[in-house]
């Protein structure tokens, strides 16, 4: 067996089958150790946002130690400050996001920059719609068509004029979307499932890097 | 008035910092994309941190020697910086790929697999004449949109049959346009929210 490489392959198979076991056959002892490798991803999960931030401080810390011109390093320095005065504020009080400065810091800065980044989106959104009606063609319309129809219905003012939009948009929520997307979620299940299938059985291997 | 409170001060300052791309790429933008992104990964730190001790730590405490397994296996993690010991890295990965795939693969059967077939398999006819013309447009819906998606038979998009997947992929525009619609109606709802919180909050004019 090579352990640089079967191994890996193995224990994905090994965890994959405990989880989709547990499912299928309620029997107690698979519960039991599907709940000790749940635990264990959120464990890993928390170990890989280290990783993370490693890339960010190798990147930008380059940038820094490099200080070209108009690469933005000062950008760069604030942005390791921020992270690091979060993380600092977080962990000192032992309270995490609970801690009173911490909450006073993420709703002054992460909560409005968040959703205001957020719904900015909004803005390209309206110029992707623009550009979607300058396609002209039959299944451009077909999007458009329906785009329209849902906002004016979602709008306060059209509905109040005529009801009949807001009917409209219910109409194509219900059997449109909600036939075409059920067709979308088949396909989705199917696509997960025989790619689920090959990766327990080692025929994906992508995960395990090129090196 | 305009508010007097500093965190409202900062909060209305990186709303329009935000805001302001939509005008033009800007050295404020700037400011606040890296603050946003800094930020952003120092609370997703402090989050995993805390889950290391909610799901890990605190078993361990508790006398739960195999919890021991997972600090090891999230220190290997780290191996993909060293140049000998690189493949360390496979085993914590090769784990959190086994435990994703094992999870999306009952979660796909079950929501995505059974449940719309579920769904798609009731009576046709409904007690009035728009519920019955309603669900033959769902169940041709959910079939032509699904014969879209068969790549292994080619001449199921070009022969006799073309026109299925055709009336599916139509159907599916109609859908994507009604989410498209829906996507951005949702996002100017937030943005009122901003807007909102600069007028009342911050310059408390309305």
């Amino acid at each position: 067996m090579d352990y640089k490489r079967d191994l890996p392959l193995a224990i994905t198979f090994i965890v994959g089958i405990i989880a989709v076991l547990d499912y299928y056959t309620g029997v107690q002892a698979i519960t039991d150790t599907f709940t000790i490798i749940k635990n264990w991803g959120v464990v890993l999960q928390g170990f890989a946002l280290g990783l993370g931030a490693v890339n960010l401080f190798r990147v930008h810390g380059r940038r820094i130690s490099q200080r070209r011109e108009g690469s933005d390093w000062l950008f760069s320095g604030w942005l390791l400050l921020m992270l690091t005065v979060f993380v600092v504020v977080g962990l000192s009080t032992g309270q995490y996001d609970q801690g009173p400065t911490y909450s006073w810091l993420y709703n002054a800065i992460y909560l409005p920059l968040g959703s205001t980044m957020y719904s900015s989106l909004a803005f390209y959104m309206a110029y992707g719609a623009y550009k979607v009606l300058r396609a002209r063609n039959f299944e451009a319309g077909l999007l458009f068509i329906t785009a329209i129809l849902v906002i004016l219905g979602n709008t306060p003012v059209f509905p109040a004029i005529y009801p009949g939009f807001f009917h409209m948009r219910e109409w194509i929520f219900g059997p449109i979307v909600s036939g075409a997307y059920r067709g979308v979620r088949i396909g989705i299940g199917i696509g997960a499932v025989i790619l689920g299938i090959r990766t327990l059985l080692g025929m994906e291997t992508g995960y395990l890097g090129r090196r | 008035m305009v508010s007097t409170d500093a965190q409202i001060w900062i909060a209305a300052f990186f709303t329009i910092a935000a805001t302001s791309y939509a005008f033009r790429d800007n050295v404020v933008f700037k400011f606040a994309e890296n603050t946003f992104i800094g930020v952003a990964a120092g609370h997703a730190i402090v989050m995993g941190i805390k889950n290391i001790r909610d799901y890990g730590w605190n078993h361990l405490a508790q006398g739960e020697m195999i919890y021991i397994v997972v600090f090891i296996l999230g220190i290997l993690l780290y191996a993909r910086f060293h140049d000998k010991y690189y493949w360390l890295y496979r085993y914590p990965i090769a784990f959190l790929v086994g435990n994703g795939v094992g999870i999306s693969i009952r979660a796909a059967i079950h929501s995505d697999f059974v449940k719309q077939i579920a769904q798609t398999t009731s009576p046709l006819i409904a007690a009035d004449a728009f519920g019955t013309i309603n669900n033959i447009i769902t169940f041709v819906g959910v079939i032509t949109a699904l014969s879209h998606f068969i790549f292994t038979r080619e001449d199921i998009h070009t022969g006799t049959l073309g026109w299925i997947p055709r009336v599916g992929r139509w159907m599916m525009l109609l859908a994507f346009g009604a989410s498209f619609g829906n996507t951005i109606m949702s996002r100017f709802g937030m943005y009122q929210g901003r807007i909102i919180f600069l007028l009342r909050d911050w310059l408390q004019i309305v």
